[in-house]
């Protein structure tokens, strides 16, 4: 293993210690095809656009947005599973966008993936013990005695029987198919994971179960987390830091400031949108509710991609493009009247409520 | 009178696995012009509840078996096809989770909504066309009279849902059946067509029954909620009383589930264990109790039935519950405070752990 080597980092605080995953300058297309008014044109959609993340080692780093704004080919792109366009991807000091198939398939077994759809990233010819114990076999890890002890003891860490593991998925309810695909990431003992969105598909009940899961096994494992999900809530439950994506570019990054208080205009209409379960809440609540939809990734506007809905818009946002300045705390936003000085961004929740009636 | 009366709605579904009751004596009953909540995860029942209030449980397979359905004094359960079309018409209009399922994908939106004006107004032609574009025009589509010429992928999916809000309304109806209609799409997107059914209904004084699995979404819509179970209602009371003094552990649980965004950040999260009974062989006591972590023998043994609770106000509130009952009568829980019997829940069950 060559020295890892010190990831030269602009814009980020100096913390002294080098991230485990460094991305640089992220960009994915993709060749489309599009009906035109006359016939078919071919286009590029920058689904991913230029992102910068850092996550460092044990933390979680959320990364949020709308359909279509690119985190999961982000997600993906940082484990090669997408090859990026342009941009850097390092991991723990190795640059992976330029590493071999071969050399690749060694780094993989430091990262994996969980996926949204537990059903569908499952072989259902394929026993839940033979799905868990697959990447060792391609990894050449262990022999048959010591794998499915592994499959036995990996069952059980995330809290299934190991007497299930001769059933097939269609025999496991939703929640049950997120452990066992959780397994399966675990079983080459990763230090990286990425989860895109692992708990979407799930019952509110079970959803807890599997979020309660995943803080406990990176206690226990010291595993460092990309937490990809649409729902706000459980990425601030969940993550150290967190990104919001717009359009392929990440509009605001930092910590527990980015909810408190959301700099950029997207994150207070995101958060602003979210349904809080308390009447007394959402009844004093005045909603910032955004117009129109997100526009085409394959046109994007000029500028600013969000100026198009966004109420603070004027013409310097069509022309030129804000760069991600920092907000001071950690926190970064990228939009051209966000600055440290000025008038306060207004409060994107209302969080003063009555005291709830004394219980009978 | 209730505009609409569900009086021990039983429906049921035959599968391999046996007979399966999907929903198991549900009764309640909407008000003119209120919006009424109906809640819970898959499998609980709620979109089965709505399919039988229109009639519209898929057979062969599904069947309604027992119940009265009253809407506006009649029972739709029991009236002649005709009449039901009426109904399916104008009294009631479903507005379905996934509008890309429910619009016929060759043709244009236009054609699609002046059908309905055509089959259950009379209205046609131009007529047809000027009321399409004023009810496109009313949930906010741009240029409505161009769009009528548009196919259904050619709106994104909140346009798409505004389209079925369109045609739920167009024959004005007294109730709308709202099922899971945000589900599928993104949170600002989801705020826009909350907003807008809200307004919507509102104005024309219609009816809603809303159902979703999202407490969140509960909050902020209805008057009045009723959380569902294994097919059961199992707890029922206005939305303030069912958030402030929720009396079903099931609904402790719910609220214990979900991440708060305007809180500040908790430890863990406290889920419900386990997961949703099999109701083609449903626990022969409480549906809950294999689950509850307050259950007492008699829970695993006997359903219980809704029991009455007093809520602030004077108001009554419902839940199914053994725990539930007069403390004179052996009620365990009543007067707990939840959040309180979650934690000591919790805490318990760490002790077991470091043990």
């Amino acid at each position: 293993m060559p020295e890892p080597a010190v990831v030269e980092n602009p814009d980020a605080p100096d913390t002294g210690v080098a991230p485990l995953v460094s991305v640089r300058g992220l960009e994915v297309a993709f060749r489309v095809r599009e009906a035109g008014p006359a016939r078919w044109r071919r286009s590029l959609l920058n689904a991913v656009a230029g992102v910068d993340l850092d996550i460092p080692r044990g933390e979680t780093l959320g990364l949020v947005g709308e359909s279509g704004c690119g985190k999961s080919t982000t997600g993906r792109a940082i484990l090669q599973l997408q090859r990026p366009t342009a941009g850097s991807v390092r991991f723990d000091g190795t640059e992976l966008t330029t590493l071999s198939r071969a050399e690749l398939r060694r780094m993989r077994s430091r990262m994996q993936m969980v996926f949204q759809d537990p059903y569908a990233s499952l072989n259902p010819r394929m026993t839940v013990g033979e799905s868990i114990a697959e990447p060792m076999l391609v990894h050449g890890v262990g022999d048959w005695r010591s794998r499915r002890r592994t499959v036995a003891e990996l069952l059980e860490t995330v809290g299934l029987s190991p007497a299930w593991e001769e059933r097939y998925p269609h025999e496991f309810s939703g929640g049950q198919r997120q452990r066992i695909g959780i397994a399966r990431a675990l079983v080459l003992e990763p230090e990286f994971i990425v989860a895109d969105e692992p708990v979407s598909a799930l019952d509110v009940s079970v959803q807890a179960q599997t979020i309660n899961l995943l803080e406990s096994l990176q206690e226990r494992f010291g595993l460092t987390y990309l937490f990809i999900a649409h729902d706000l809530a459980v990425v601030r439950h969940l993550s150290t830091r967190v990104a919001v994506m717009y359009l392929g570019k990440i509009v605001e990054v930092g910590g527990d400031a980015v909810y408190e208080r959301p700099r950029h205009p997207y994150t207070q209409a995101l958060l602003s949108a979210v349904p809080i379960p308390d009447p007394h809440v959402e009844t004093e609540r005045r909603r910032k509710v955004l117009t129109g939809d997100v526009p085409s990734p394959v046109r994007p506007p000029s500028g600013c991609r969000f100026r198009t809905r966004c109420w603070k818009a004027e013409e310097v946002c069509a022309q030129e493009e804000p760069a991600l300045r920092p907000m001071g705390d950690g926190q970064w936003a990228a939009c051209h009247f966000a600055g440290p000085v000025g008038p306060p961004p207004t409060p994107a929740l209302t969080l003063p409520r009555p005291a709830p009636p004394a219980l009978s | 009178m209730a505009l609409l009366e569900v009086h021990d709605l039983r429906t049921q579904f035959r599968s391999r696995a046996g007979i399966v009751q999907a929903v198991d004596g549900v009764s309640f009953h909407v008000d003119e012009g209120e919006m009424l909540a109906l809640v819970g995860e898959s499998g609980c029942g709620k979109s089965v509840t709505a399919q039988s209030i229109m009639r519209l449980v898929p057979t062969p397979g599904g069947e309604i078996v027992g119940g009265q359905v009253m809407f506006k004094g009649r029972d739709i359960l029991t009236m002649p096809a005709r009449e039901l079309r009426s109904i399916r018409g104008g009294g009631i209009s479903l507005v379905p989770q996934d509008p890309m399922t429910s619009l016929n994908p060759v043709l244009p939106i236009g054609r699609q909504i002046t059908e309905s004006l055509k089959v259950h107004l009379g209205l046609r032609g131009a007529a047809a066309r000027a009321r399409a574009v004023d009810l496109l025009d009313m949930v906010g589509i741009p240029a409505p009279a161009t769009r009528l010429r548009s196919y259904p992928h050619q709106f994104s999916g909140g346009m798409r849902q505004r389209v079925m809000i369109a045609m739920a309304l167009s024959c004005d109806p007294s109730l709308i059946l709202a099922d899971e209609i945000t589900t599928a799409l993104d949170v600002t997107i989801q705020a826009q067509i909350l907003e807008l059914l809200k307004r919507l209904t509102r104005e024309l004084g219609t009816a809603v029954i809303f159902i979703t699995h999202d407490l969140g979404v509960v909050a902020g819509m209805a008057e009045r909620v009723n959380v569902m179970y294994g097919g059961q209602i199992v707890e029922r009371a206005t939305t303030v009383d069912l958030f402030d003094t929720p009396r079903m552990p099931y609904t402790w649980g719910l609220l214990g589930s979900v991440p708060r965004l305007d809180q500040p950040r908790q430890g863990k999260l406290r889920p419900i264990d386990g997961y949703p009974p099999n109701l083609a062989e449903p626990p022969p006591g409480c549906r809950f109790a294999p689950r509850c972590a307050f259950r007492r023998d008699v829970c695993l043994e006997e359903p219980p039935a809704l029991v009455s609770v007093p809520a602030a106000d004077g108001r009554i509130q419902e839940a199914r519950c053994w725990g539930m009952r007069e403390p004179g009568d052996g009620g365990w829980l009543r007067g707990q405070s939840w959040r309180a019997a979650l934690r000591e829940q919790n805490r318990e069950q760490n002790e077991v752990h470091h043990a």
